[in-house]
C-alpha cells in the first residue's frame, strides 16, 4: 500500500467518524488483552547529511538507528529530575534538549569512527 | 477480510493486539479540532492523548463501521487529556484506527479521534459485561 492509498484510507475513516458521532460500535468488547510494552511512534526528522552518520553509530554500538534514538531519549528522560514534568509549554523546550543530546552523541560517534579510520589506516 | 461483525481478521475484538500506535503528520493536523472546526468548545487533541487512551487496558474495542472495512473504534479513557469539566479522571475518548498490517501485528495508525459522547461515555464507565 503507497503512502498516498494510506492517507485516503485514513481520511474516509475520518470521515465516516465524523458521521458515527456517539455511536458504539455493536461489536463493542471490552479488551482482554492489555499490550505488553504499550508504544507510541513518534516522527523524527535527521538531516540528510547526518543519516550516514547515525546509521554509523548504531553500527558501532551493535543496534539499529531507530533502537538508538530510543535509547538516548530514554536515558535523557531517565537522568530528568523525578519532580520534572511536561506540561503543554515545556514539550517543545524537551524535544531541543533530546535534539541536542542527539546531536552531541552524533558528534561524539563522528570522532571516533575518525579516529578508527586514522588508526587503522582505511580512507 | 478487515472488519467483520465477528471480529477482525478472524481475530475476536477483544483479543487484538494493539501495542503501539502513530500519528501521521496528515493526521496529526487533523486532530487539531479547535482550529479546523472553528467551534470554541472543541477542543485540539494531543497524539500522546490519542495513544492513551488506544492503549488504554479496559478500553471498548469494536467494528469502526467505515466504508473500506479496515477502521477499528477504540473508547478509551486518556488520564492526561483535560477533562471538560474539571473531572480528576481525564476524558474517554474516541479512537479510529487502522491496522498496518493483515492480520495486525499490534502496530496501527490512527485515523481520527474525539472527545466521547455521552453514550460513548456512559458505555465505557458501565462494568465489565463478563
Amino acid at each position: 500500500m503507497t503512502e498516498t492509498d494510506r492517507e485516503r484510507i485514513l481520511r474516509e475513516v475520518a470521515e465516516d467518524a465524523e458521521q458515527a458521532g456517539d455511536a458504539v460500535s455493536p461489536t463493542a468488547r471490552r479488551k482482554k488483552r492489555a499490550s505488553p510494552d504499550p508504544s507510541q511512534v513518534y516522527s523524527v526528522r535527521i538531516p540528510l547529511d547526518r543519516i550516514e552518520q547515525l546509521r554509523q553509530a548504531a553500527v558501532s554500538s551493535g543496534t539499529t538507528p531507530s533502537a538508538l534514538i530510543r535509547e538516548l531519549v530514554v536515558r535523557y528522560l531517565d537522568d530528568q529530575p523525578a519532580t520534572a514534568t511536561v506540561a503543554g509549554g515545556s514539550v517543545a523546550l524537551l524535544l531541543h534538549d533530546i535534539e541536542n543530546v542527539l546531536r552531541a552523541h552524533l558528534a561524539t560517534s563522528a570522532k571516533g569512527i575518525e579516529h578508527r579510520t586514522e588508526a587503522t589506516g582505511t580512507t | 477480510m478487515g472488519a467483520t461483525p465477528d471480529g477482525y481478521d478472524g481475530i475476536p475484538y477483544d483479543e487484538l493486539p494493539i501495542d503501539s500506535i502513530e500519528v501521521s503528520p496528515d493526521r496529526e493536523r487533523h486532530l487539531v479540532r479547535r482550529q479546523r472546526k472553528g467551534v470554541a468548545t472543541e477542543i485540539d487533541i494531543e497524539p500522546s492523548w490519542v495513544a492513551e487512551a488506544a492503549l488504554d487496558p479496559r478500553a471498548l474495542v469494536g467494528d469502526g463501521r467505515s466504508r473500506n472495512g479496515e477502521s477499528i473504534q477504540v473508547i478509551g479513557l486518556s488520564p492526561s487529556c483535560p477533562a471538560p469539566r474539571g473531572d480528576s479522571h481525564g476524558t474517554v475518548l474516541v479512537v479510529y484506527l487502522v491496522p498496518t498490517t493483515h492480520p495486525p501485528d499490534g502496530h496501527w495508525l490512527v485515523g481520527t479521534a474525539h472527545p466521547a459522547g455521552p453514550v460513548q461515555r456512559r458505555r465505557y464507565w458501565e462494568e465489565d459485561d463478563d
